[in-house]
């Protein structure tokens, strides 16, 4: 299909996002684990989670440009029953306010506030459930494209690992750029965030792997003789019915070589999985920073083309009806 | 099992006698763009590129390898699914299905435009529609066959009004007394691609062989029961026959 800019730009931005503040989280669990000292802790957390709340008003702005009646998409959260549309539309806000309440609590400090009066750390249930709401963003996300039975190439639960696994690469690997902007927390968390990116990298790389493989084996389910329920072996359309142009035509071809498809693909697999463990192995062990920072825009840019390829790669048994023109 | 069955209006299109003419296509396209909902927009009609939204759509089809084919005029609209994959993705709940026919619609005022629906219909029965940007398909004319102001036989889906070999037949499928559900029991009548469990509503009929099998005794005069009985000779080809005496 035609893949949208506004859900490519949504997508891959929410899921840094999301990614970041699990990382920071994560993180935080660490430094208390091991009994790490940190001095700048809410400073660090606080504009952390700050950073990765703008990534999520990002993707937020951006999913504006998907709808032609945005206004409308208040009451997008209706049928929550059924449709995992609905239910991300609902845990998006509801994220970026906990997240929100979150770095605020880490930024001014309110935990010192409720602990004295309360005796509970009000940072570590904010981030908590911010982690737990993440993770179900993550699962809503990925269930959009995996709960559509007719894209055969999405229908598989790996849709929504791929989801998680590149948020959360991408995400430690902000985190790890974070870490390495003088923050004295960083120093400490630096090492942690660094090889977390690179599992979580190493990971997604392994599922997208899996997923493509899975996907190259691919038989349709649908054929010209259920479309049309003439069961002969040769089926030629001589005309879809019009020459002009229309929506079926627009939405589910993406119109693209099979050769253009495939570099894409060299593209996106080098540069959202491959570079980045070079440049943050190397920037590791040569302590060289501009390879991490460069790590994450190289990776960024790959998960927006990987993001591409996903829709371009499905193929909708609709176009079964639109082969010809005349 | 005395459950009562719910109301399915539905299209019966028999493939065996659509001649591809188009004439559903244009008589849905000025009903609906005509209607209070608004037009269904053309864009650039007159110009370069141009495209426009259809409920309806007239697609042809080369079966078999020349000169051994045939060729199937094979319309196709929203199906109005008994199970509808469209109708629970719907954010908003635009999209829903009549309890009280089963008619699949769009609510244009709720739609968002988010295209979903039309990812999760494998016909390609939705268009979306550049000038009032939501989405829109076939209604089954329900601005029609409720309207009172409308004579008795009026009251049908333009395209079934419009069909010159009556290949459209409009009913509720689940009323078995039915036209449409006589004519899917007598016919053959089948569903597109079943494989995906939607359950479509509309039926199609599919093309018939019309074979008349003449052996070659009955291309001579084989008419005279005597010739049976032996009493008499087979008579010759250009002899007078009991046709040829009677008037029956």
């Amino acid at each position: 299909m035609r893949p949208a800019f506004s859900v490519i730009f949504l997508t891959t931005l929410i899921g840094v996002g999301q990614g970041m503040f699990i990382a920071l989280f994560s993180a935080r669990v660490f430094a208390s684990l091991t009994g790490l000292e940190l001095l700048d802790a809410n400073w660090f957390y606080g504009v952390g989670s700050g950073c990765a709340l703008l990534f999520m008003g990002a993707g937020l702005f951006a999913s504006f440009f998907h709808l032609t009646h945005p206004g409308r998409g208040i009451y997008a959260w209706r049928r929550w029953r059924s449709s995992w549309l609905s239910r991300e539309v609902i845990l998006l806000p509801m994220v970026m306010v906990v997240m929100a309440l979150s770095a605020m609590s880490h930024f001014f400090a309110w935990d010192q506030f409720f602990l004295k009066y309360s005796g509970v750390d009000l940072t570590w249930v904010l981030s908590g459930i911010t982690v737990l709401l993440c993770i179900l963003l993550f699962i809503a996300t990925g269930m959009i494209y995996a709960s559509v039975r007719f894209f055969q190439e999405w229908a598989t639960p790996l849709t929504v690992i791929n989801y998680l696994l590149m948020g959360l690469a991408s995400g430690y690997t902000l985190a790890a750029v974070f870490a390495h902007t003088g923050f004295s927390s960083g120093y400490s968390l630096g090492e942690f965030l660094l090889y977390n990116a690179l599992l979580f990298t190493v990971l997604a790389w392994a599922s997208k792997f899996w997923a493509l493989s899975r996907n190259r084996r691919l038989q349709p389910n649908s054929s010209m003789q259920s479309a049309i329920g003439v069961h002969h072996g040769t089926i030629r359309q001589l005309t879809r019915g019009f020459t002009a142009s229309s929506f079926n035509v627009r939405e589910f071809f993406h119109g693209r070589t099979p050769a253009t498809l495939f570099w894409i693909q060299r593209l996106f697999l080098t540069f959202s999985f491959i570079l980045p463990v070079i440049l943050l192995l190397v920037g590791s062990w040569l302590n060289l920073i501009p390879f991490i920072y460069s790590a994450f825009v190289v990776q960024m840019l790959g998960l927006l083309l990987e993001r591409w390829y996903f829709f371009a790669q499905a193929r909708h048994p609709q176009n079964l009806y639109y082969q010809n023109v005349a | 099992m005395d459950k009562k069955r719910k109301k399915q209006l539905a299209l019966v299109i028999d493939l065996n006698v659509c001649v591809g003419c188009h004439a559903c296509v244009t008589s849905c396209k000025q009903w609906n763009t005509s209607g209070w909902a608004g037009p269904l927009t053309d864009v650039n009609p007159y110009g370069e590129n141009p495209s426009g939204t259809f409920f309806n759509r007239v697609q042809t089809f080369e079966v078999g390898t020349y000169p051994k084919t045939d060729l199937i005029h094979f319309p196709k609209s929203c199906l109005h699914c008994e199970d509808a994959p469209c109708v629970p993705v719907c954010p908003t709940e635009a999209s829903y299905k009549r309890e009280e026919d089963g008619i699949v619609l769009v609510d244009y005022d709720k739609c968002i435009g988010c295209k979903y629906c039309s990812w999760s219909c494998p016909y390609g029965a939705r268009e979306f529609d550049e000038g009032q940007k939501v989405m829109k398909k076939c209604t089954l004319c329900v601005d029609r066959i409720y309207d009172s102001n409308l004579s008795e036989q009026e009251r049908l889906p333009a395209c079934v009004m419009a069909c010159p070999t009556s290949a459209r037949v409009f009913g509720d499928i689940n009323d078995s007394d039915s036209q449409v559900s006589q004519r899917i029991r007598e016919h053959g009548g089948f569903q597109l691609m079943p494989e995906w469990g939607t359950k479509p509503s509309n039926h199609y009929l599919p093309r018939r062989k019309t074979v008349v099998s003449i052996q070659p005794d009955q291309l001579v005069r084989a008419d005279n029961p005597l010739k049976i009985e032996g009493e008499l000779s087979v008579p010759g080809k250009d002899d007078r026959s009991l046709d040829d005496y009677t008037s029956w």
